[in-house]
């Protein structure tokens, strides 16, 4: 089948399926990671490349066969549904900041290391906007095109 | 914006669907259009006064119909 044929949502569809193995193949990668030899590595380093670059070209793909109503959609949501889910972030920032003897909060599983906290920072950056994203985007069709 | 896309839908018995297809677009969008939520590009406001063959200003303005 073409691929001009295949409906947006069908290429969203597998962008997600994309995602998920890419996260899986990190998460072997980085169990594996620890006594593997170069060879293993280099490998491991090319199949996340090559599906990080299969996900930009499905994006590409699906946002090409979406029309402009859509794409105001993603980009309304990316900008409120963004923006807003930061605020909350900054605050507790700054919270922290002032309360330094207040025990910061680390993500499940990770140690109390720098690294640790360095990660359980982007990865509450990352959820809150894709929280912020996913809500902002769900109010602009439920409300512009019901 | 306001418009008169329901109207002249409904004038040649198209449902939304139809507009849709003629217009490249999702039926979605057709009723973003027509309830005035979502003001579209011009190229797509040209593209439906060719659809329904009638000059912008006849089904998009900004107070009262032309």
């Amino acid at each position: 089948m073409p691929s001009s044929r295949i409906a947006p949502w069908r290429w969203l569809v597998a962008l997600f399926v994309l995602a998920f193995g890419l996260g899986g193949v990190i998460g072997v990668a980085g169990a594996m990671s620890q006594g593997a030899g170069l060879g293993a590595l280099v490998l491991m380093a090319a199949a996340i490349v090559t599906l990080v670059a299969l996900g930009v070209w499905m994006t590409a793909m699906y946002w090409r066969r979406i029309d402009e109503a859509a794409r105001e959609a993603h980009k309304w949501a990316w900008f409120w549904g963004g923006n807003v889910a930061l605020l909350p972030l900054i605050l507790g920032f700054f919270f922290l900041l002032e309360r330094p003897d207040l025990g910061a909060p680390l993500w499940p599983g990770l140690e109390a290391t720098p690294s640790g906290y360095a990660v359980t920072g982007g990865l509450i950056v990352v959820f809150a906007l894709l929280v912020g994203y996913g809500l902002a985007w769900l109010y602009w069709w439920l409300w512009k095109s019901r | 914006m306001k418009n008169r896309l329901k109207v002249l839908r409904a004038e040649r018995d198209w449902s939304q669907a139809d507009l849709a297809g003629a217009l490249g677009v999702s039926r979605q969008t057709v009723n973003a259009l027509e309830t005035g939520r979502y003001d579209p590009s011009l190229p797509l406001a040209f593209k439906i006064a060719r659809v329904f063959n009638l000059p912008i200003e006849m089904i998009f303005f900004d107070g009262e119909p032309v």
